[in-house]
């Protein structure tokens, strides 16, 4: 609750929280996934989702040849009113600079790859930065639409491939490049919650990028140029316990917020061999956290409970859909479902 | 059916000679389709044993990639794969069976086939590319498996038509063609020999 002491106070909030509050009725709580999961098939699914109304913001209802798109539609509007309803752009812009990234990837390595690509299925309309100007500046090296710090991080990965023509760079690059734009966008903003937020999500992505690098059989050279800096945690420490046991890892966590999440998705990863429950773990980790929007009136904290939500939402109704084409058995889905915000 | 040819020694002698070779060629022929065969039979046993090992595998792998496609976004996925750092090829080489050429091929992949985000990824993707990587050379012995067989089932055919065709038509038309020469030389020496008595009898009167 210490950010309930602090944040409580901001008036400026006041209209956004309200329309917040009318739009987490459109969230899934567990009855209505348990439902979901339960349903015999994809059509029983979808028809539950309908019958909720979840096409809260008047997109398309959920259909058997595209709720895919669906979906996209529906994350799509959840940023728009977002954008909307933030006092402060940065707000908007710390969740959205994901996606400004995202096709940024998309658009560079379609650019290096050689052949002529397609890029139209894979960019998304969410961002900072419209699609066309990102278009510009890789595909032309026109630089003037886009934002400083993005030019920058783009002119360093350009350089970097040159020197080093290898797809890795590309995303271990931006990925880094992402979060040094996100922690300097944040700088004076006097948003403590959010700040942590973030450092917190660099954790838990430098935790399973470690995890994955040992997993995978990768070298201390290789860890050094994923791990993102900005988190919490010590990347020297991360590093050097690369050589040691996976099963003696849990150990390495003691006495920091992660400690019971890593002991139970690693003992996971020791029965089923499978990162699903430690990933699964984080996402309800980052819920955890922001879920403490709830309970606050007048601070940013509700604005950043319902992006995560909504995107936990989109990843459990996309898990059970998706489950329900594979045949998978309820029990099985139960195991992978994130937790609900409400 | 007779061959038309003059029913003389000379095409009596080339007939038995073009009969004693179909009749060698033939015994050859029946030997080498009864190889194939053999060989075919064991490449089809070894072709199901391994089809029944794939499917199995694959299943498993389409279940993995399954749990991945249910957990990130289909454009995210586009992006993380779009640009691969592995590069494969296949290498042919040929071996002999029964004098037919069939393939032997070998994958050759350099470069870490891992070249995406370490974060907004599903871990499950490092594991699925992995299997599915390591499900490709088995691809290969299948692919390899399906080809020899193709190629065997056509020699066996080719083979099975020039057996029979020999068994059949030719070796038939030969004996018979070989039957009525010998016959009709036979009638021949008889005919002769009918009017060398004769002539013999007149000249005795």
């Amino acid at each position: 609750m210490e950010f309930t002491e602090t944040s409580n106070t901001e008036t400026t909030y006041a209209y956004s929280v309200g329309r917040i509050r009318e739009l987490e009725n459109t969230l899934l709580n567990k009855v209505l996934l348990d439902k979901m999961i339960e349903a015999p098939d994809l059509v029983s699914s979808l028809n539950i989702l309908r019958e909720r109304g979840f096409e809260s913001y008047g997109s398309e209802a959920y259909r058997l040849e595209d709720w895919e798109n669906s979906l996209d539609q529906e994350l799509l509007q959840t940023y728009k009113i977002i954008k909307d309803l933030s006092p402060y752009p940065f707000l908007y812009e710390v969740f959205a600079l994901n996606y400004d990234f995202h096709n940024l990837k998309v658009l560079i390595k379609a650019k290096y790859r050689g052949k002529k690509y397609n890029t139209t299925t894979a960019l998304v309309e969410i961002g900072t930065v419209k699609v066309k100007n990102l278009i510009m500046a890789i595909e032309e090296e026109k630089f003037v639409e886009i934002p400083v710090p993005f030019e920058v991080a783009v002119k360093k990965l350009m350089s970097e491939y040159n020197k080093f023509p290898d797809p890795e760079i590309i995303d271990l690059l931006l990925d880094k490049e992402k979060y040094i734009i996100i922690l300097s966008l944040l700088k004076d903003k006097r948003a403590p919650f959010l700040e942590k937020f973030i450092r917190v999500d660099i954790d838990l992505n430098n935790i399973l990028i470690a995890i994955r690098t040992k997993i995978r059989g990768e070298d201390k050279n290789f860890l050094r140029k994923a791990l993102i800096e900005g988190g919490n945690l010590n990347l020297k420490n991360l590093t050097e316990i690369l050589d040691s046991p996976l099963s003696s890892w849990n150990t390495r966590f003691a006495k920091t917020d992660y400690e019971k999440m890593v002991e139970l998705g690693l003992k996971s990863y020791e029965e089923f061999h499978s990162l699903l429950e430690i990933e699964r773990l984080m996402d309800n980790f980052r819920l955890d956290y922001v879920k403490i929007g709830k309970f606050i009136t007048l601070g940013m904290e509700p604005l950043i409970g319902f992006i995560i939500a909504k995107e936990i939402d989109l990843k459990n109704i996309r898990l059970i859909l998706r489950s329900k084409l594979d045949k998978l058995s309820p029990t099985k889905i139960k195991e992978r479902i994130r937790e609900a915000y409400v | 059916m007779l061959l038309k040819v003059n029913p003389n020694r000379m095409e009596l002698l080339r007939l038995r000679k073009r009969l004693a070779t179909a009749k060698r060629g033939h015994k050859l022929l029946k030997d080498k389709r009864d190889a194939l065969i053999q060989e075919f039979i064991s490449l089809v046993r070894e072709n199901e044993k391994i089809r029944e090992e794939l499917e199995d595998k694959l299943r498993e792998g389409y279940l993995i990639f399954a749990s991945v496609s249910s957990l990130i976004n289909p454009k995210s996925l586009e992006e993380t794969i779009m640009f691969p750092k592995a590069k494969s090829a296949v290498e042919i080489n040929f071996k002999n069976i029964m004098s037919v050429k069939v393939p032997n091929y070998l994958l050759k992949g350099e470069g870490n086939f891992y070249a995406y985000s370490l974060i907004n990824t599903p871990p499950e993707l490092d594991l699925s590319l992995k299997y599915f990587y390591e499900l490709l050379p088995l691809m290969l012995k299948l692919a390899e498996l399906d080809k020899a067989t193709t190629l065997l089932a056509e020699e066996i055919e080719k083979t099975r038509r020039r057996v029979n065709a020999l068994e059949y038509v030719l070796i038939p038309d030969l004996e018979e063609t070989v039957k009525f020469i010998t016959m009709k030389l036979d009638e021949v020496a008889r005919s002769s020999i009918s009017a060398i008595m004769r002539i013999k009898e007149i000249i005795r009167e």
